[in-house]
């Protein structure tokens, strides 16, 4: 099986990567303009037919700019619920949503409308009052809705699941692209900042955090790739696959960004670095949703259900693996 | 109305560059990409096909791997791509190169050829004028700003003291300045789509160009030498301890540059 990027993916990477460099806040309808609003909507609803590799691309590169919108809200949260009316507006970029999941909500101060989740399914919210907290990250600021009324009946709530899915993936790749920026910033400064005659970068103390941080992040981006990779095929591991790589990404980037920081030394603390700003990102990841724990505790049960062992069918030849001696003795349950 | 428009794939202008001590040529295994220039006249035929309809055709000299780099343009919005990739025709000069694309352009009958400012990697920027003297056809060069009626086309061309406006019957040959527009960014639609798009390689044989005009057979200019720029001479650093601005003031004077 073939594991890398298609041409089109990585020309996407690099005409988002130059995109954002060049206008970091573009609105709805500019990302509408370069199609990414219909990136994962089917063609007959008016989108571009692409699937979640692509989207998950858009993630990871949106993650890197610390774009301030309601993409992540819109395609990773209520995207799954809605219908395909809906899904033509959002790709016509006209329309962006954001899900109350929780008493949290994400992007209230972008998003278009709002759905909400209640008994079994999932509505639009209509005429609710929206109130924008302070939060750490000021890129993705949280809020609350008041009041307001039930509308149009959206979705099942058996939707959830993929919307979990989807989110978990998303945040894990987008965190994948904020640990990269700030690994990349941390090398540059190294290779370049001197101290006692020398680049910091020579010394062990900056050397080995930086070693470190890389192959987390390198872990971390190789198992959100794979959830991505999951959700575009519809894998029955999909969901696991998130929740893990959720779990992983999200410390991956919180360490990478504090290695980062302490690799900076006092530049890393000012308010005018880009530094602290991608750390609340990645602190935001980790806040956001399930915990971490709470992740790996849905691994374990997943894993244990039924006495099944969810790895071993990837280690059977006829999965691909044609050598014996990675084979399992005994088969799981 | 049909327009042909010249690309060439470029080293990408991040990548380090180094020259074959045996050949005298640019390596380009290296990343590549689409000549930055050549997307201005890649945007402007794409505007002018917007407004009056017609085909974009894309048409290039390069190794078969240059269809990479040609996809940008074709995801931006060209019809179809026509690569002349021969080995025959590796390390053609401006003459040779003339004659190769003006023979594609002879196949494809367009009522209008654009072209970029110049190649970042040769930076010679004549062969527009090149091509359009072996295809007897006028030529408005450094042009800013273009309109066509179908029949003529005009274009405003930049000097140093201002704008000339000049007109010319089409069919005609155009190099655009980069300041005509702001090529745009390939939609993602565009991107998935660029690779089902017509993309056409051809030989030399296919274009009745012979081998021995093509090439450094083909070729009337000789490579002497060729070396990376020389490395920086002295330089002078200086730590401000508030006298820096007069030190950097001597400095200048000292060498008469003040």
């Amino acid at each position: 099986m073939d594991f890398t990027f298609t041409p089109e993916q990585d020309a996407l990477r690099k005409q988002a990567r130059d995109f954002l460099e060049a206008n970091p806040e573009p609105s709805f309808a500019e990302l509408a303009e370069l199609g990414w609003t219909g990136v994962s909507i089917a063609e007959e609803a008016g989108g571009v037919g692409a699937g979640f590799v692509e989207e998950a691309v858009l993630y990871e590169e949106l993650g890197r700019a610390l774009y301030h919108g309601p993409f992540f809200s819109t395609f990773a949260l209520a995207l799954p619920a809605l219908p395909d009316d809906l899904r033509a507006e959002v790709a016509a970029g006209t329309t962006s949503w954001t899900l109350a999941l929780g008493p949290l909500v994400p992007d209230l101060d972008t998003a278009d409308r709002i759905a909400t989740v209640g008994g079994d399914g999932i509505y639009e919210l209509e005429g609710a009052e929206r109130e924008v907290l302070t939060t750490t990250d000021e890129t993705r600021p949280l809020g609350v809705v008041r009041g307001g009324t039930v509308g149009r009946r959206l979705a099942d709530s058996t939707v959830l699941e993929e919307i979990a899915t989807r989110s978990n993936a998303a945040l894990a790749v987008e965190a994948c692209g904020v640990a990269r920026r700030a690994l990349e910033l941390a090398i540059e400064y190294a290779a370049s900042r001197e101290q006692f005659g020398k680049k910091i970068g020579v010394y062990q103390a900056v050397a080995h955090p930086l070693a470190d941080a890389y192959t987390q992040l390198e872990l971390a981006r190789s198992l959100a790739l794979w959830a991505a990779w999951c959700v575009a095929e519809g894998d029955e591991r999909a969901r696991i696959a998130a929740a893990a790589a959720r779990a992983h990404a999200t410390e991956a980037a919180v360490r990478v960004c504090e290695t980062s920081i302490q690799v900076h030394g006092g530049i890393g603390f000012t308010w005018e670095h880009v530094l602290h700003r991608l750390y609340k990102r990645a602190l935001w990841i980790q806040s956001f949703g399930p915990s971490t724990t709470r992740l790996r505790a849905e691994i374990a049960a997943a894993l244990l259900e039924g006495g099944q062992v969810f790895h071993v069918p990837d280690l059977r030849p006829e999965h691909g693996r044609p050598d014996p001696a990675l084979a399992p003795t005994t088969q799981g349950g | 109305m049909k327009i042909a428009v010249c690309v060439k794939q470029v080293p990408d202008a991040t990548a380090a560059k180094r020259i074959d001590p045996e050949t005298k040529r640019l390596d380009r295994s290296g990343e590549a990409a689409l000549n930055a220039t050549d997307l201005n006249a890649v945007e402007e035929a794409i505007r002018l096909k917007e407004a009056q309809g017609g085909e974009v055709v894309l048409v290039s000299l390069g190794p078969e791997r240059a269809l990479e780099s040609l996809r940008k343009a074709l995801a931006m919005g060209a019809d179809r791509a026509v690569l002349v990739a021969d080995e025959a025709a590796a390390g053609s000069d401006l003459v040779a190169t003339s004659r190769i694309l003006a023979a594609a352009l002879e196949r494809e009958q367009a009522d209008l050829v654009l072209f970029g400012q110049a190649s970042s990697d040769g930076d010679g920027a004549v062969l527009w004028a090149a091509v359009a003297d072996r295809l007897r056809r006028p030529l408005i060069s450094q042009v800013a700003a273009l309109t066509t009626d179908g029949s003529t086309v005009t274009g405003k061309r930049q000097t140093e003291h201002g704008y000339d406006t000049i007109s010319a019957p089409l069919p005609a040959v155009v190099a655009v300045s980069d300041a005509i527009n702001e090529p745009r960014y390939p939609s993602l639609k565009g991107i998935m789509g660029a690779k089902s798009k017509p993309q056409e390689t051809l030989s030399l044989a296919d274009l009745g160009v012979d081998a021995a005009e093509a090439g450094e057979a083909g070729s009337r200019t000789t490579v002497l030498a060729l070396g990376p720029p020389p490395a920086r001479g002295e330089s002078l650093k200086i730590e401000d301890d508030g006298s820096a601005a007069q030190k950097i003031l001597d400095y200048l004077v000292e060498r008469r540059l003040l």
